[in-house]
């Protein structure tokens, strides 16, 4: 079977204001839904910033920045997206960089990838979804997990008219 | 460390099936290796990850260059540079 993107998009994975000091942290508290929901090991957290620190993944989005941070599926059990909207912006490091051009971010994506074969359709999904200004805008003012996914759901619709 | 430029010929480009599998073979290396595209003239990005692949937008007839720096430098470009110019067959 091969994932849309609305698939691997579950409200247990999806948190609102996240209070995170740093990008670390921010990765930790969003790989911990994961581990909570089984869909992560304990250890996934240490390697998606061991890839960070290697491989930056902000963007320079509009009308805010965002992250993209992933790991290599070791500690994946299921795949997943995780969705984190910051109660306050944190610097990561731009994608394509060696990390010292930082970017504030708002919205951080955190991907889990058990089979990176069935999930190219979902990948390219989401990298269609964060060039749209529309969404990150309705996301970073979103009131909840369900407006969440509704604009999600919504934005994806209209790529497909 | 080396560097080496390709030309990619199949028609969906870096997408789809041939971006999972160039980041499969690519993973399968110790070397560090990273890719950009130079038609767009895009950042490097790292040629192990799925995600970065795909962000690089690689068309038809677009040239990307790669770089890989390790012990098995040479033949990690030697086979990419295979798979990219024998159409991702």
């Amino acid at each position: 079977m091969h994932y849309t993107l609305v698939d691997l998009l579950k409200s247990e994975h999806i948190m609102m204001a996240v209070q995170a000091a740093d990008a670390k942290a921010a990765i930790e508290l969003l790989t911990a839904a994961l581990v909570e929901s089984g869909y992560a090991e304990p250890e996934f957290s240490v390697d998606v910033w061991k890839r960070e620190l290697a491989f930056p993944t902000g963007l320079p989005t509009q009308p805010v920045a965002i992250a993209i941070p992933h790991a290599d599926p070791d500690h994946v059990n299921n795949s997943a997206v995780c969705i984190g909207v910051l109660a306050t912006p944190v610097e990561f490091g731009q994608m394509g960089t060696d990390g010292s051009i930082k970017l504030l971010v708002n919205i951080v994506f955190l991907l889990a990838i058990k089979e990176r074969e069935k999930q190219v359709a979902m990948i390219q999904q989401l990298i269609t979804l964060i060039q749209s200004p529309a969404l990150l805008a309705g996301l970073i003012s979103a009131k909840d997990k369900n407006q969440v996914l509704d604009l999600i759901q919504q934005t994806l619709n209209e790529e497909h008219k | 460390m080396i560097n080496s430029i390709s030309k990619v010929i199949n028609d969906v480009g870096l997408h789809a099936r041939p971006a999972a599998e160039f980041v499969k073979l690519a993973s399968g290396f110790q070397a560090s290796i990273k890719v950009r595209n130079l038609t767009s003239a895009s950042a490097w990005v790292d040629a192990k990850s799925i995600i970065s692949i795909l962000m690089l937008g690689v068309s038809k007839d677009h040239e990307v260059e790669l770089m890989a720096d390790g012990l098995d430098e040479e033949l990690a470009i030697t086979t990419l540079r295979n798979l990219i110019e024998s159409n991702f067959k």
